[in-house]
């Protein structure tokens, strides 16, 4: 059975906070894949934006896989073409995988990489993304209001609007209470 | 509002709302069916937008007769119901589905688009409280008509099927305001409304190479009658609301 290229999503949640990836969505083209991106991912509250990318345009390396690219001979400076690079630094989070770090200037996705990996130094990360920002599709601002918005009026749909644990509690609590609880 | 535009207004809002409610179980029938996992959760999504929109109609309804939304929804019968035939029928095959999609949506985005500026305020509410979503569908089955009509052998001839079973139908597709609810500004008028619609609607079939069907383009007229299919459809619906009448949820 063929099978529809595969975008990895990216949610922004705030407007100050960074693109984390969420998953993944298949999809004829981007314009579809944003689509389903938001149908998938953007369900539940709080999305200001989202990116999606082509997987075939996203290069991974772990982090023992980066240090042997820090090779001053391998990475070339120069121009370049503009690289997103993402990260997971903890295991903390498990709906989202690595996130936005910033971006470097590179020849090519590898030398990317490298480059990062000398340039954000300030925790240790476990997996690296670098991709072409010209693989990148996003929403508008202008999508706002019909793609995400409608979702924050709907805290229903959250699992935290449900006190299960607090609920549970209660009820152990009144069941033990003396009141009587059938041996069914 | 004096008793007879209420009585009016109550009429049209419930034409909105039983069409929607009826649209989004229609949706939710290929829940678990649909041809790829993102669209089951996108026709999901869609279907749970328009009962959210019904119940905003139904409590338009409330707010104007005093009558219980739920009651509304699961205790009256076909002949009581003021849906269009468009959204009645079955769901068919998933070209069926994603016309309907096209036509309820853009047809419901203009008419937002007028309620919007109703001199009745409750609508202007409404109108602006809804349209954001639909915005959303309207673009998603736009997307999936264009791609269907322009895809294969298969599903062009399956778009085009679709469009001469649905195009007839479309003369009820507006809800029917009386002559002096649409005369007093709080609806717009619905044969002019259509005419509007189907400018568009045409326009963009062309471009899709889809053909309406032969034959004088359909005009607005009232819902009258009912698709066999509704009542079914009601029975399924309403069934567990049935089995214990005043059970509290």
């Amino acid at each position: 059975m063929s099978q529809w290229p595969r975008y990895e999503v990216f949610v922004k949640a705030s407007e100050r906070g960074p693109f984390r990836n969420v998953g993944s969505v298949h999809a004829v083209d981007t314009e579809m894949a944003l689509q389903n991106a938001r149908d998938v991912f953007g369900r539940r509250p709080p999305v200001v934006a989202m990116w999606v990318a082509p997987e075939s345009s996203i290069v991974s390396a772990n982090s023992e896989q980066v240090g042997a690219l820090n090779d001053p001979g391998r990475a070339k400076e120069g121009r370049g073409v503009k690289f997103l690079i993402f990260t997971k630094d903890s295991h903390r989070g498990s709906m989202t995988f690595v996130e936005e770090r910033g971006s470097v200037r590179a020849p090519d996705a590898l030398a990317a990489l490298a480059k990062a990996a000398r340039t954000f130094t300030s925790s240790p990360a476990y997996t690296w993304w670098a991709v072409a920002e010209s693989s990148i599709s996003s929403t508008d601002s202008d999508d706002i209001s019909s793609m995400f918005h409608p979702a924050a009026t709907k805290r229903y749909r959250s699992p935290r609007a449900y006190h299960t644990h607090s609920m549970m509690r209660q009820i152990i609590e009144a069941s033990t209470d003396g009141i009587e609880v059938g041996n069914e | 509002m004096s008793d007879s535009t209420s009585v009016e207004m109550r009429d049209y809002f419930l034409q909105l709302a039983d069409s929607e409610l009826v649209l989004g179980h229609r949706n939710s029938e290929w829940t678990g069916h649909a041809p790829i996992l993102e669209e089951d959760i996108a026709i999901a999504n869609i279907s749970l937008d328009e009962i959210g929109h019904a119940r905003l109609w139904y409590r338009a309804v409330s707010d104007l007769s005093g009558e219980d939304p739920d009651r509304l929804a699961f205790f009256r019968n076909a002949s009581q119901f003021r849906s269009s035939q468009l959204v009645e029928q079955p769901k068919g095959d998933w070209a069926f589905t994603i016309l309907r999609q096209f036509l309820a949506d853009s047809a419901e985005r203009l008419l937002l688009t007028h309620l919007a500026t109703s001199n009745l305020e409750m609508c202007v509410d409404l109108a602006a409280k809804i349209a954001p979503e639909e915005t959303y569908h309207f673009r998603h089955s736009r997307s999936w008509v264009k791609r269907l009509a322009l895809g294969t052998a298969e599903s062009r001839r399956r778009m085009q099927d679709a469009l001469d079973t649905l195009w007839p139908l479309t003369s009820q597709i507006f809800p029917s305001p009386s002559a002096e609810l649409a005369a007093s500004g709080a609806t717009p008028d619905s044969a002019e409304l259509f005419g509007v619609w189907a400018d568009s609607v045409e326009s963009f079939l062309t471009e899709v190479s889809l053909v309406t069907p032969g034959g004088e383009r359909p005009v607005h007229e009232a819902r009258s009658g009912h698709s066999k299919s509704l009542a079914p459809l009601l029975a399924e619906m309403q069934e567990v609301a049935h089995l214990e009448e005043g059970a509290a949820w």
